[in-house]
């Protein structure tokens, strides 16, 4: 499996190189997410949060759940391909896990003061937020793809 | 000159294509590989078919509208051997250039 490196020289090491970097970019640019699709999972993952505004969420919070899984597996089938889920380092893997126990915390702590102090529009003002967020967060995605497939800032 | 090893499963041309497209990638479509790449279906299967034997390539099947699609990405020891590679042609690029 192995092969000498004196059959290799310096010029065939640099081409090489460079072929992988040109095709490293032409897969960023393959995996960049579309604008509608952070909008769109914004959009459901919000309304999953603002239905508990409702008195009896729980026949209607399955709709958004079902919505986001077709939603991300057509997005995924129609790209072709789509990038690693923590690319880079650990750190961006535990900074979503840390932004993933803020959102449950805010979320159970709305359903709480919901139901408590029976004050409706919490779980609005909560899902807007997290939709925001959501949405922010898929558009820094979106860019920093852009910049490692060499398309520099976002169109 | 200095001696080391690089790789020939994954160095030939294609093959070091494959893997570099698929290194940012979780999943990448038969299709996709193969339009970028702008090579026949037939040398493509070919190139998957070496480096699924080297266990550095796997594959998953699924139907879109009817239409059987496959799948293909990097396994945790193609990106071991993939990135070694890289270090490899790296090394030997830089060496020998501080040589002359």
């Amino acid at each position: 499996m192995m092969r000498d490196t004196e059959d290799v020289n310096r010029g065939e090491a640099q081409e090489s190189l460079d072929s992988i970097k040109n095709m490293e970019r032409a897969g960023w640019r393959r995996a960049v997410p579309h604008r509608w699709f952070g909008l769109g999972v914004a959009v459901l993952i919000a309304s999953l949060f603002a239905l508990y505004a409702l008195e009896d969420p729980y026949p209607y919070i399955v709709f958004p759940i079902i919505g986001l899984a077709i939603f991300i597996t057509a997005a995924r089938e129609k790209s072709g391909a789509y990038g690693r889920d923590f690319p880079g380092t650990k750190a961006n893997a535990w900074v979503v896990a840390l932004v993933a126990v803020i959102l449950l915390i805010v979320f159970f702590g709305s359903i709480v003061i919901r139901r408590t102090y029976d004050v409706a529009w919490v779980p609005l003002v909560v899902g807007s937020l997290v939709g925001l967020f959501v949405f922010l967060a898929s558009e820094h995605e979106r860019r920093a793809y852009l910049t490692m497939s060499g398309q520099g800032r976002a169109k | 000159m200095t001696k080391a090893s690089l790789n020939a499963v994954i160095h030939a041309p294609n093959r070091l294509q494959i893997c570099a497209f698929l290194t940012p990638l979780q999943e990448a479509e038969f299709q996709v590989l193969r339009d970028e790449l702008g090579v026949s279906d037939s040398v493509l299967s070919k190139h998957l078919k070496q480096l699924e034997e080297a266990g550095y390539v796997s594959f998953r099947k699924g139907a879109v509208n009817g239409r059987q699609r496959m799948w293909a990405s990097l396994t945790k020891s193609g990106r071991q051997a993939f990135s070694g590679h890289v270090e490899e042609l790296t090394r030997i690029a830089g060496v020998l250039d501080s040589e002359r």
